[in-house]
């Protein structure tokens, strides 16, 4: 909602186990985040610090 | 007569929380797909074993406040409005703000347990058209110029 640039989805991953194994959800909660090719993921509630510098992290290069 | 999804204190919790925080019309547009050979009436359909548990929690919600409107859409009768929001998968709830816009807010099967509260902030966030981040981060977001996709995978607990 703060950026036009940036769209969010909450999955319920044992509803839609192709989509799970496809990002390898082992454990959850599960966080992918996608920028062109670039995908950058980790397991666990980050604080929202740790999790912006996640996004930030998908952007760079 | 089924029973409801959402219990009656839950209910009552509830109205007075949309009434308290709600601001503008938030609009949930929910996708299923209906198995013709299903019963309905809370009968599970094979083919989307949640999407009539969907459409009943989501009718429930929609009774405990003016403000919120639903819409169900069928993925294989209403392409169209499926395309338009890029939704392939059932059950899927696009979250609209009061002025009809598509922030790319998604949740992908049925809110159960503690999930169901998260679909519940979202939709308040919607409909104050704001959020709860601290500012450092909203600035950070706004600074962004890609297109970025994040996806939360999570269980009911």
């Amino acid at each position: 909602m703060e950026s036009e640039k940036v769209k969010s989805s909450v999955v319920e991953a044992s509803e839609f186990p192709e989509w799970s194994q496809e990002n390898d959800v082992y454990a959850v909660p599960k966080v992918v985040i996608r920028q062109g090719d670039k995908k950058v993921e980790f397991e666990g509630a980050y604080p929202e610090k740790m999790f912006i510098q996640q996004v930030m992290k998908a952007l760079e290069g | 007569m089924r029973m409801p999804l959402i219990q009656e204190k839950d209910r009552e919790y509830l109205k007075k929380l949309f009434a308290d925080e709600f601001k503008g019309d938030v609009q949930v547009l929910l996708f299923t797909r209906q198995d013709e050979k299903a019963g309905g009436d809370g009968e599970p359909s094979g083919d989307c074993p949640y999407c009539q548990a969907a459409v009943d929690l989501t009718r429930e919600m929609e009774g405990l406040s003016d403000k919120l409107k639903v819409e169900v859409h069928d993925l294989n009768k209403d392409g169209a409005e499926a395309a338009k929001y890029g939704v392939d998968k059932v059950p899927t709830f696009v979250i609209l703000d009061p002025k009809g816009h598509d922030h790319g807010v998604r949740f992908y099967g049925l809110p159960a347990g503690m999930e169901f509260s998260v679909l519940i902030a979202d939709l308040m966030d919607m409909s104050k058209e704001q959020t709860r981040l601290a500012e450092p981060t909203k600035d950070s977001l706004k600074g962004i110029d890609k297109d970025v996709n994040i996806e939360v995978f999570v269980t009911p607990t």
